[in-house]
């Protein structure tokens, strides 16, 4: 049986691009999503990243959110590891570009956050 | 020693011990529960003429001493008081309907409900279909069970009783001397007392298989006195949610939105049946003014719940331990779990389990490592159908994993947790966990008693009170968010982590797990969080066949087909029983008595339905021993849609359902498929092509549907395609693509062969 790979053909963007690996990744502020497809409806359409912990809040019409409240930390510069609501670590691949924040989950669902506010 | 605020310890085997002892409810759910759940009820006294006699009246108004203390004084000498004796706890309940079919079940009167309103109570209940008896026409060949006095109608827990005695067959699938369940010769041969049910009465636990309803109590009323010689009643207004069983292979049923009846049920105190020694009722069961059947309470527990935690332990892992309770005492898992009325037991078994090959013990751990440890190292006769079991692994970790784990969404979901004994408490997490700040789990014993008991919590489908509620003091909200919620400059309860740590759920958390319906909360029945805004499509109760009586196979030629792809799945029901059964002579799924559901990846659950009715010479027939009848269908497209939008996992359940004797009854079977991404441009481009509504209609009319021109030309496109540049999806296209030779000039010939699906054959 075949596995899942991540279906490039299946999203109108390419591959994320290459970040440097020195970059510091800020992520402390609140965030609103922004780009979402289907897939990514168990995302919170609001976050909140503190120093190490972070919280998800439901839009109004979502129902259970697979980001809800945790620990984070980003690793190498594009790697988000996040506790989900089963306080499993997950593993994201993340791209931040200005105040937009690229995720892309294992399952290969991309999705985008905005930076609502400065840090602080 | 901490210095603890919260209540102290409770003696769990103090009747009443399961009082409002959790944190209480400072902020109201922010979402209603997918599912029926009980709420608030107030008792309503009645005068002896039956009118309401006064105000609500509060627990302590009920108490014997109370009512005994004014009784002299109050009622002339033809009346006498009542002394309600609905006393808090677990009852074991049966329902015997006016008919062949029985039911058993709980019911939780919850006396001490922090949220029950002025009288502190929430009632709620669950019922399972009792395994059917029947006269068993032909003799029972020896070796079998052999027939024994059932000396109680309904004997509780741990095992169901052993209905089957000679000269009876059982339908089900739950037969005595299968896997879990002794045989009465092994029981009366072990060398250590066996016994079927235990003598003191335990709360029951029943098959998953065998749920049937979940029984909601919207009223109390009590008589505050009645006439000399009659007896004190006590009657429930009970609303009945009939519960949709899951799909065969998978775990989450349903339950409609509203009640499905509204039944009235009066009762009287009965005599206790041995071993009940509580209170004992029995009455009768109406709905609408129709006396349905009979109804008896025996009550087993002050508990409303059990369940059982197996803890395993890996070499250099330390598990959690009981911690003082600030009162001379200790808290432990039991302790904590009898706070909301759970009678918890621990077994702590394998110690030093060795390290698996290939794994880090250091590391963060997988779900998949951990799912493996867990399958290798539980109790081999673990039995979710018998005990609500819950495996807790306990492994070194690191700091930075997250503490914990509720890993179990593999396969039977909730069934394991783990904890992590050498993760802890970084001031990267939180600055407010004080004298814990930076130190691991097993050097903090209260921190580690609550993170592992939060884990175990999550496997009875509990979820972060910061999505549920908010972040409080209580065990299901996050770590970092209690040290927050504690040390925190704006919080509503201020102290020290982890001394101020509160061992015990809020009184949201309490809610679900003492009133949520059965399947919800026990390990191996719905998926984690899935009552978060469930659907509730409208519910049906179907009796299945064991296999070993009608069977239904399903099969598939791969396992795998290329997206675009139609799957050409074939069915076949035999009759693997003595006697001949009546069943459907067409079990296609255009004859009606055919079903099909596809459950994507996501756990979305579509209908997919035939194109075409052919029911007309569709009937029920005599299906002689070892008789068949089958059907097979190209699963592509149907109104709803197509079968397999996108790549990824499908499960497809088949379910053939008739009715008998206005019973309904009926198997079912699924098989999973994998749906391959397409892997080069041609894949690709077939499948744009063939993902075509008028190209589905073509699949689902078999075929020669020429006055689809769309269709015709998308088709004939796609057979061009040969040799090494042929799609792979090509292959569920056999049979079915156009003839150049027939075809008109806009597309179609003459329809002189008319479109249908393949139809079915019988045996």
């Amino acid at each position: 049986m075949a596995g899942i790979m991540p279906p490039s053909f299946l999203t109108l963007e390419g591959p994320m691009p290459e970040q440097s690996e020195e970059r510091k990744i800020d992520l402390v502020g609140a965030w609103r999503k922004k780009d979402a497809p289907a897939c990514a409806e168990k995302y919170p359409d609001l976050l909140a990243f503190s120093t190490g912990t972070y919280r998800g809040t439901r839009g109004d019409t979502q129902g259970f959110i697979w980001w809800d409240a945790g620990i984070y930390r980003v690793e190498d510069g594009r790697r988000l590891l996040l506790s989900v609501a089963t306080d499993a670590l997950v593993a994201y691949e993340i791209h931040l570009d200005g105040d937009v924040l690229a995720v892309v989950d294992p399952e290969g669902c991309r999705f985008s956050y905005q930076r609502a506010r400065p840090p602080g | 020693m901490c210095g603890c605020t919260e209540p102290s310890a409770i003696d769990p085997g103090q009747p009443g011990a399961t009082s409002a002892q959790s944190t209480a409810l400072a902020v109201p759910p922010a979402v209603t529960p997918g599912v029926p759940l009980a709420q608030r009820v107030t008792i309503t006294e009645t005068a002896p003429d039956g009118s309401a006699a006064s105000s609500p009246a509060t627990q302590s108004d009920l108490g014997p001493a109370a009512l005994a203390a004014v009784a002299p004084a109050l009622l002339p000498p033809r009346f006498k008081f009542c002394f309600p004796g609905l006393r808090s706890g677990c009852y074991a309940l049966t329902y015997q309907p006016n008919s062949l079919f029985g039911f058993q079940g709980t019911l939780r009167v919850d006396r001490s409900a922090p949220d029950g309103g002025p009288d502190n109570l929430i009632v709620s209940g669950d019922l399972y279909r009792k395994p059917l008896i029947l006269p068993n026409p032909l003799p029972v060949p020896l070796p079998g069970p052999i027939a024994i006095p059932d000396p109680l109608p309904q004997p509780p827990g741990p095992v169901e009783s052993p209905e089957v005695a000679s000269g009876q067959v059982q339908v089900g699938s739950d037969q005595p001397g299968s896997a879990g369940s002794p045989s009465l010769a092994a029981i009366l041969s072990a060398t250590e007392a066996v016994l079927p049910f235990p003598l003191s009465p335990r709360i029951p636990i029943y098959s998953r298989s065998r749920y049937h309803s979940y029984l909601k109590v919207t009223s109390v009323q009590a008589p505050v006195a009645v006439p000399a010689g009659q007896p004190c009643t006590v009657t429930l207004v009970i609303e009945q949610y009939d519960y949709t069983p899951p799909a065969a292979g998978t775990y989450q049923g349903s339950f409609p939105s509203v009640a499905s009846r509204t039944a009235t049920v009066t009762l009287a105190p009965a005599p206790a049946w041995f071993p009940f020694s509580g209170p004992n009722f029995s009455g009768r069961w109406v709905e609408g003014g129709v006396d349905k059947g009979l109804v008896t309470l025996s009550w087993v527990s002050d508990s409303f719940r059990r369940a059982s935690v197996e803890i395993d332990t890996l070499v250099g892992a330390v598990a959690p331990q009981p911690v003082p309770d600030g009162a001379g005492g200790a808290e432990y898992f039991t302790t904590i779990y009898a706070k909301h009325g759970w009678d918890l037991t621990v077994v702590s078994d394998e110690t030093n389990v060795p390290v698996p090959a290939g794994v880090d013990p250091d590391a963060c751990w997988s779900p998949g490592d951990l799912h493996n440890l867990m399958t290798t190292h539980r109790n081999p006769h673990t039995n979710l159908d018998t005990d609500w079991h819950v495996h807790l692994m306990v492994v070194p970790a690191k700091i930075g994993c997250g503490r914990g784990i509720m890993y179990d969404t593999i396969d039977v979901p909730r069934e394991g947790c783990a904890s992590f004994s050498d993760d802890g408490y970084p001031t990267t997490d939180s600055a407010n966990f004080g004298t814990a700040a930076n130190k691991e789990q097993r050097d903090v014993p209260r921190a580690f008693l609550r993170s592992a008991t939060h884990e175990i919590t999550h496997t009875f489908n509990q979820i972060h009170q910061e999505q549920e509620t908010t972040a409080d003091n209580s065990i299901m909200t996050t770590t970092p968010s209690v040290a927050d919620v504690l040390g925190g400059p704006a919080t509503g309860a201020p102290g020290v982590f982890p001394d101020q740590i509160n061992l015990a759920v809020n009184t949201t958390v309490r809610h679900h797990l003492v009133h949520m319906p059965d399947p919800v909360i026990r390990p191996g029945g719905w998926p984690f969080s899935s009552w978060f805004g469930a659907t509730v499509p409208q519910a049906t109760d179907r009796h299945l066949f064991a296999a070993s009586e009608l069977d239904l196979t399903i099969a598939a030629p791969e396992a795998s087909v290329v997206l675009g792809q139609p799957l050409e799945l074939s069915w076949v029901l035999t009759n693997r029983s003595a006697g001949s059964f009546l069943a459907p002579t067409d079990v296609s799924l255009e004859g009606l008595f055919g079903s099909m559901t596809i459950t994507d990846a996501d756990r979305k659950q579509r209908p997919f339905r035939a194109y075409v009715i052919i029911c007309d010479r569709v009937k029920l027939a005599e299906l002689p021993p070892g008789g068949t009848v089958s059907a097979s269908h190209r699963v592509f497209w149907s109104s709803d849609g197509f079968a397999f939008p996108r790549p990824g996992h499908y499960r497809i359940s088949v379910a053939i359902s008739w009715s008998a004797q206005g019973i309904p009854v009926g198997v079912e079977q699924d098989v999973e498929v994998f749906v391959d991404f397409p892997t080069t441009g041609t894949d690709n481009a077939a499948a744009a092509l063939v993902l075509n509504t008028e190209v589905g209609k073509w699949v689902a009319l078999g075929g020669n549907a020429y006055h689809l021109t769309g269709a015709t030309r998308r088709l004939t496109a796609l057979s061009a395609q040969t040799g090494d540049a042929s799609p792979r999806l090509i292959a569920g296209f056999s049979g079915l693509l156009p003839d150049p030779g027939r075809m008109t000039g806009n597309g179609g010939p003459p329809d002189d062969d008319p479109p249908g699906p393949r139809r079915r054959r019988r045996q």
